[in-house]
């Protein structure tokens, strides 16, 4: 039961905080700084960006009275004030939790004085969802490796999540983007669509190197590549095959997209009936959406295993 | 693709430098008295661990499981007080008078930084 609440937690709090970096960090590749598309993208975001930061500090103050109440083999009710200053003052997990808060705390002040403050708001949104997702370094098995193999860990952890962030946040943004309407896209809308798609390509090759490098580094250190046979054995190890085939789809996918439906989609976006290209790509981006979710499901569950 | 060649390479460094590393959870690697020994004047019982452990989630328990000359003996709870080491990786439990002759069991759980809980007992016996 507490496993369950636990994994839920975890998977809640990834998705929160990379949703919110991601599409933080999406106006501010695809065009120029200032552009008038990225003004109109970053308003698009917001209201989704609101709602992510409040229930980004609600499942990561949730996860620290979990995890208090583990630690202290109480059930999460019981947990006293005491037990959570204990946490703040003398684990690293209290601590980037308190890091963690602050983060979001600085993404909701910026989220919602957005229409004041546009550029400001949107760098800081980005710079705060960076923070609050590095802090998640600290909850997994990267925060438990000691020393300079544990600094490098970290690190590596680090840009392994803010690498998917990007990656999932532009998912994100292009289902936001493409999201059918009643009376059909407006062409406007759908030639907006077509050049964030080119302008994500190279930025989505970028995120693939750092997650297959970090991806590798971390498999090193949590595993041991060259028990990477033996490990097949235990749960973790199908676990993170299965992420691994899944990350493999979501390639293929992205592939189909960059070089086959964008394309399609930018020609059609020139013609007058484009709704048959948009909910292609529609259609392509929401499996890898799906791919994703599953592999954020399987990393909630897996980072509570023994490797 | 050249550009992300320091990238690439500075991946493979870590990799062959870096050993597969464990996990540090916390267990017990020693006590006096040792687990299945047998003592005599205990007044004392010391529990060593590998790791930092954080004081408040530490929970220990002794009781006395056997006594001399009495058969189905029900498990009886020892008082003590306990302190936790200054390094963290080492308890104290401090008891009232020193242990009468019989059979005994420690039970502890705590968590450590890598805020695994974890736990084990073990027995000794007082001559």
């Amino acid at each position: 039961m507490t496993d369950l609440l636990v994994i839920g937690i975890r998977f809640a709090l990834y998705a929160a905080l990379m949703l919110l970096t991601g599409l933080a960090a999406f106006p501010l590749y695809t065009f120029r700084r200032g552009a008038r598309e990225n003004r109109l993208l970053a308003a698009m975001f917001v209201r989704f960006q609101r709602w992510l930061c409040g229930l980004g500090l609600l499942v990561s103050t949730a996860g620290l009275v979990v995890l208090t109440a583990t630690m202290h083999g109480v059930a999460p009710a019981s947990v006293a004030p005491e037990m959570l200053r204990t946490m703040l003052v003398e684990t690293d997990v209290g601590a980037a939790w308190l890091v963690r808060t602050v983060a979001l705390l600085v993404a909701a002040i910026a989220a919602w004085s957005f229409t004041r403050r546009r550029r400001i708001a949107a760098t800081m949104l980005a710079v705060a969802g960076v923070a609050a997702l590095t802090t998640l370094a600290w909850s997994g098995h990267a925060g438990a490796t000691e020393g300079l193999t544990g600094t490098v860990h970290r690190i590596s952890d680090a840009l392994h999540m803010i690498a998917a962030a990007i990656w999932l946040g532009a998912i994100a943004a292009f289902l936001i983007l493409l999201r059918p309407r009643r009376h059909g896209l407006p062409p406007k809308r759908i030639a907006l669509a077509a050049r964030s798609l080119d302008r994500f390509g190279r930025v989505g090759t970028i995120c693939v190197l750092v997650i297959t490098a970090t991806g590798l580094v971390n498999a090193q250190l949590i595993l041991g590549l060259e028990n990477a046979g033996r490990s097949i054995a235990s749960t973790y190890g199908q676990l993170l095959l299965i992420k691994l085939l899944l990350f493999g789809a979501m390639l293929a996918l992205a592939a189909a997209n960059r070089w086959r439906l964008t394309p399609a989609l930018t020609a059609a976006s020139i013609d007058a009936d484009s709704s048959r290209a948009a909910a292609a790509i529609r259609r392509s981006i929401a499996a890898e959406a799906a791919a994703a979710g599953t592999i954020l499901a399987l990393v909630a569950w897996f980072g509570t295993l023994e490797p | 693709m050249n550009k992300w060649l320091p990238l690439h390479l500075a991946a493979m460094l870590v990799l062959a430098s870096a050993p597969g590393t464990a996990l540090a959870h916390a267990k017990l690697v020693g006590s006096t008295p040792a687990a299945n020994s047998a003592v005599a004047k205990v007044t004392t019982v010391t529990l060593k661990f590998s790791e930092k452990l954080i004081a408040s989630t530490v929970k220990a328990e002794l009781v006395m499981t056997g006594m001399p000359g009495m058969k189905d003996h029900p498990p009886m709870k020892i008082p003590f007080t306990s302190a936790m080491g200054k390094d963290g990786k080492s308890m104290a439990l401090q008891l009232k008078r020193a242990l009468v002759p019989g059979t005994y069991k420690v039970k502890w759980s705590a968590a450590g930084a890598d805020t695994h809980r974890m736990g084990s007992e073990f027995s000794f016996t007082v001559k």
